[in-house]
């Protein structure tokens, strides 16, 4: 296939064709990004986002199809191969070396060399360093270590380490799946200088506002194929998601109230090493929402009410009586779970199945005589595949070969079958795509009908305002206000959860 | 169509690779010595892979958490040492050797357990804390016995290991039975899905209820008792007690884990593997000795079916 | 830096006053350092033990270390010796040849090397003082062919890494090589220690059925052989010929097992005559290149007669 020659395409990809074993991941996608402007790619998870991307980043042999780099036939054999094409990849996580400084990891591989080039430069390192870093309009002190940086300032020196390589186009893979707000500001003022310089851009993410605020086209990718490429001007929210999900949903947030009942979890003045004087009830049939930027001890508060971290003052009280963790397993034993932010590296097994990752908690649950019954696991597994409706084979399937909502669900069955009161969500739905966010929801508002006791931490303020009965704000360890759900906005959560310069705001 | 039938070769190849290199080996042999196939021979081949058989028993239960015991060589020759030092003491006779195998066994779980204490309270890493103790327990049993053999033995002694019941040599009945013990203990008790939790991602399991420290500690006191059981069916072997005995066994421990296909990084493999996997390295060793190969070209043999049968493990996974 | 420059003061002064000590202590006596190839085995315990009663007579100060079969470790020793400035060291080198460069940084420094029971090879040793190894493995053949009356079947449980073994198992093929109705039939390595050879043995023997002599290149050789027997319970085992002669070798011979004779080696004259030609060589006579030491062949009658 030959490339229109009046293309302004930096990058075009036709008919790629990926199979794995038993598995095709992409049918013939046709994509193309042209010079100065961000090219979005959205689709469920499993839909051949990442695998496209792997293509590009070297990471994966295609099947089929041909790559053209500004015009000419390209073969992308290796990562190197393709940062020697001008191709950056920026994953969410980052990959930078954490005890090497700033201008160390900017200048990684390919460091200039002195002293007939058996020494490092040390002064051109930074040299260059300080240079891409000023050109990108940003004053992080080169000096300093990698694992000393925030996320957002992590993301920046990938971004600039990209740029130290004559990039001319940047993948970003959600990016903002760890920023805040203001940092996500930051990023995307970055993006956009970027844009200026005519780099192209291929801008993921499952966070659709953001493909609104950054974007110029929009593919939507589904079950590997590209479904349609759009100019974002010309679409919506809503025709976006019908896209990916081939659907209508009538509406985001399947929030219903339940009947409030007696507080199943209270804190009372609970303080602990990064957590101080916090107290708030949350009662049977409820959804109490925590917002907080990172770093306002929201995450540290999840620990707290799970063993994880030592009470240095106040109480705790679990369904009326009074409790002290010592470990997680004490914290289960009194009918509490977490669901943790990172569900790969926190939560799941991944060498084991889906079963067993299910039954983990509960084990104590599936025996006979003091032996694990397989028979009595597997029932377990089915039941709840069937009610949370897990994609997969066969409860014996690895729970690596799930995508990432089917993950989800896994650990949300996992810590249902413990029979918990009070279940504790910290980003349930982080990297989650629309259509199994969805269902997430819909399982938290059953479960608050049910009668438990739901707090459900989130970075996502409209998930927060569309899923919580009452928000409580942290800032600097101390939370700084409750809002009902009526006096809720998104204003006053961010009002509560930034620090005043005085810093004088307690709870009060 | 092809590419299911291609898939299922692939997956038996990799579920059973071992097994099916193990039969080959088996085939082989029995080809090239008329001695191989006899009774007799094959007694002696699952007598002697019965020492290494029951280290790497224990040794698998700590590689599946991601950890590793190099002490078990010295913990053989030291438990060797204490049993038989122990059984002289003048004792009525089945109260003597009695009392010597409870003395190894007790110095094996103690082995194991302090072990496993330095890793879970002190957190320092399971080669560094276990490569002490197989320098220190080596030490300890040349100091105690300042280098000489304990010997003259009460004749009742030899026939833990060298005695037959029905006609099987003792240390493959006790081989045997650990195996069969081992795989219920890993496959259908709660621990045992613990032992692959904790190996799988130690953080997530904590999250999930399980007690990690408490899994660790029982598993070297395992790979310590079940070392300490092949100590003393060594020194009964040998009649004696051997501060040189046990050198290098650690290797030939972890190899038969690893060729039976368990994840050096913890969370996969199996007892089943393991017990292969040490068969097929007995029985490799005692085929070129059948055939007389040269000792040092036996080195060489053994080092690339090691390695030729990790490979065929290595397949499955990509 | 005030504080680094007065610690590191302080730690060369200390240094320099604890050479200083160490000088004038050895103006009264003779230090000589001792590398054995292990001390697990009670051959060396033995040589050590020689060793020890002469130097106390003579009123040398030993530092007896171990090499424990690992070539590195000796060279280490040896350079740690040269850094002491011995006045001698004696060494039972792992290998002939890789122990050289260590001999010859010895003597480059003024120290006198001899070597005990082991050989170096194209190394300046004062004096080597060992048994026989050739003479002993040939007593061991000569004996086998008498037990076999010139005929059958036999194995060797080998260690080929080490020369005096080496020399054994040379000594005993060139006497068997006398009697063309014997056979050697198998060769295997069972690595010096019990365990090992116990299952090296075990192969053997099934191999060979009508297996009828074994000859352990040490007694751990030969009782691991004899164990192996044993547990096999052959309605005719093979005679076993070790060599060393150790006790539970000794008892075992005494108490009429197929192990049937042990080439003796006096290891404890080894050690002795170690010490004796460093004697002679300190009051500037000449000693020998090669020192033998005596070996004999023990069986069930010499020693019951003891």
């Amino acid at each position: 296939m030959i490339p229109d020659p009046d293309s302004r395409s930096l990058l075009e990809m036709c008919g790629i064709v990926k199979e794995y074993p038993g598995v095709t991941a992409l049918r013939g996608v046709s994509f193309d990004v042209r010079s100065g402007e961000v090219h979005c790619l959205v689709g469920e998870n499993g839909a051949g986002k990442s695998t496209l991307t792997g293509i590009l980043a070297g990471a994966v042999r295609r099947t089929a199809g041909d790559i053209f780099v500004e015009g000419r036939s390209t073969d992308i054999a290796s990562p190197i191969d393709a940062l020697r094409r001008g191709i950056g990849m920026i994953y969410q996580e980052s990959r930078l070396v954490p005890e090497l400084t700033v201008a160390e990891n900017i200048a990684l591989g390919r460091e200039p060399r002195s002293a007939g080039g058996v020494l490092i430069d040390r002064a051109a390192v930074r040299r260059i360093a300080e240079k891409v870093l000023s050109d990108l309009g940003e004053d992080i002190p080169v000096t300093a270590r990698a694992r000393d940086l925030d996320s957002a300032q992590q993301q920046i020196v990938e971004i600039a380490k990209a740029f130290a390589r004559d990039l001319r186009v940047l993948v970003l893979d959600e990016p903002t799946a760890a920023l805040t707000e203001r940092e996500k500001l930051r990023l995307f003022a970055l993006i956009r200088g970027v844009q200026a310089k005519g780099t192209g851009i291929i801008y993921i993410s499952h966070r659709l506002e953001e493909i609104f605020e950054i974007g110029d086209r929009v593919t939507v990718l589904r079950d590997g194929e590209a479904v349609g490429t759009r100019d974002v001007a010309d679409v919506d929210r809503a025709a976006l998601i019908r896209m990916m999900v081939g659907r209508d949903l009538d509406k985001e947030y399947p929030k219903e109230d339940a009947e409030r009942g007696a507080p199943l979890l209270e804190l009372r003045d609970l303080s602990t090493r990064d957590v101080h004087n916090v107290s708030f009830a949350v009662h049977a049939g409820e959804i109490f929402g925590i917002a907080g930027l990172i770093g306002s001890g929201k995450v540290e508060l999840s620990r707290a009410l799970f063993g994880e971290q030592r009470s240095t003052g106040g109480a705790l009280y679990i369904d009326g009586t009074a409790a002290e963790f010592s470990s997680p397993a004490d914290a289960i034993a009194k009918g509490v779970a977490l669901l943790t932010e990172d569900r790969n590296a926190l939560g799941l097994l991944m060498n084991m199945s889906v079963a067993e990752n299910i039954t983990l908690s509960s084990l104590g649950a599936h025996r006979r005589r003091g032996f694990v019954n397989r028979a009595m696991e597997q029932r377990t597994a089915e039941a709840y595949t069937a009610l949370l409706k897990i994609k997969t084979p066969s409860s014996d399937t690895s729970v690596a070969a799930l995508s990432g909502g089917n993950r989800q669900k896994v650990i949300l069955a996992r810590w249902l079958n413990t029979g918990a009161k009070v279940l504790v969500f910290n980003e349930p739905t982080a990297g989650v795509d629309v259509g199994a966010k969805f269902e997430i929801y819909t399982h938290i508002v059953r479960l608050a009908k049910e009668g438990k006791a739901v707090v459900l931490l989130s970075s996502d303020l409209p998930e927060l305002l569309g899923m919580c009965d009452r928000i409580g704000v942290m800032c600097h360890g101390r939370m700084t206000g409750i809002l009902e759900r009526e006096k809720a906005t998104q204003e006053n959560i961010m009002e509560l959860a930034t620090p005043d310069d005085t810093g004088a705001r307690h709870g009060n | 169509m092809a590419t299911d039938t291609r898939r299922a070769v692939v997956d038996l190849l990799g579920r059973y690779g071992i097994l099916l290199a193990f039969l080959l080996q088996v085939l082989i042999f029995s080809q090239l010595s008329p001695y191989f196939m006899t009774g007799e021979n094959l007694l002696n081949v699952s007598l002697q892979a019965s020492i290494n058989a029951i280290i790497a028993a224990g040794m698998t239960f700590v590689i599946l958490t991601a950890g590793i015991d190099l002490s078990v060589g010295s913990v053989v020759a030291l438990a060797g040492i204490v049993a038989t030092t122990v059984c002289k003491v003048d004792l009525p006779f089945p109260l003597n050797i009695g009392a010597g195998i409870a003395a190894g066994l007790l110095f094996g779980t103690l082995s194991g357990l302090g072990g496993g204490l330095f890793v879970t309270r002190f957190r320092i890493t399971p080669f560094i804390i276990t490569l002490a103790l197989m320098t220190i327990w080596r030490g300890a049993a040349f100091v105690v016995t300042d280098g000489r053999p304990v010997w003259e033995l009460p004749a009742e002694f030899a026939s833990l290991g060298g005695g037959r019941l029905g006609g099987i040599p003792v240390p493959t009945i006790v081989m045997l039975a650990v195996y069969a013990v081992a795989h219920v203990v890993l496959t259908r008790t709660r621990f045992g899905r613990y032992v692959y939790a904790v190996g799988g991602n130690i953080e997530a399991a904590r999250l999930a209820g399980v007690r990690p420290q408490r899994i660790l500690l029982a598993v070297y006191a395992i790979s310590g008792v079940l070392s300490a059981v092949s100590g003393i069916l060594l020194a009964s072997r040998m009649n004696s007690g051997q501060p040189n005995a046990g050198g290098m066994y650690e290797l030939d421990a972890i190899a038969a884990v690893v060729v039976g296909g368990t994840s050096l990084q913890g969370g996969r493999g199996t007892l089943v593997g393991t017990f292969i996997g040490a068969m097929l390295i007995a029985v490799l060793r005692n085929g070129l000795n059948l055939m007389n190969v040269s000792s040092y070209l036996q080195q060489v043999i053994v080092g690339l079916v090691i390695l030729l049968a990790t490979m065929i493990d290595q397949a499955k996974k990509t | 830096m005030l504080l680094r420059t007065l610690l590191l003061a302080a730690v060369l002064l200390s240094l320099a006053t604890l050479g200083s000590c160490a000088k004038k202590e050895r103006a009264a006596t003779k230090v000589i350092g001792v590398s054995l190839l292990n001390r697990g085995h009670i051959f060396y315990k033995d040589l050590e033990e020689g060793l020890q009663e002469q130097a106390k007579k003579e009123g040398y100060e030993l530092i007896v270390t171990s090499a424990d079969f690992d070539l590195g470790k000796q060279i280490s020793q040896i350079e740690d010796f040269v850094a002491r400035k011995v006045d001698a060291i004696i060494l039972c080198p792992v290998d002939s040849r890789g122990v050289g460069p260590g001999v010859l940084t010895a003597s480059q420094a003024g120290i006198p090397v001899f070597t005990a029971d082991i050989a170096a090879e194209n190394a300046p040793v004062v004096c080597h003082i060992a048994s026989d190894n050739i003479a002993g493995g040939r007593l061991a053949g000569e004996y086998m062919a008498k037990l076999l009356n010139g005929a059958g079947k036999v194995a060797i449980i080998n260690q080929p890494v080490v020369t005096s073994v080496l020399d054994r198992v040379q000594g005993f093929r060139d006497a068997l090589s006398k009697f063309p109705g014997i056979t050697i039939v198998a060769d295997v390595n069972g690595q010096g220690v019990r365990d090992r050879a116990l299952q090296a043995a075990a192969d053997v023997l099934q191999a060979h059925q009508d297996l009828a002599g074994v000859f352990g290149i040490n007694d751990d050789s030969a009782l691991g052989t004899l164990d192996a027997c044993e547990q096999f319970k052959r309605d005719k085992p093979p005679v076993i010929i070790g060599y060393d002669a150790t006790p539970p070798a000794a008892d075992a011979i005494k108490r009429g097992s197929a192990l049937k004779a042990d080439v003796v080696q006096y290891p404890k004259k080894i050690g002795s005559s170690t010490i004796d030609m460093i004697r002679a060589h300190f009051a500037g006579q000449p000693v020998p290149k090669v020192f033998p030491v005596e070996v004999g062949i023990v069986d069930q009658a010499k020693l019951s007669a003891i």
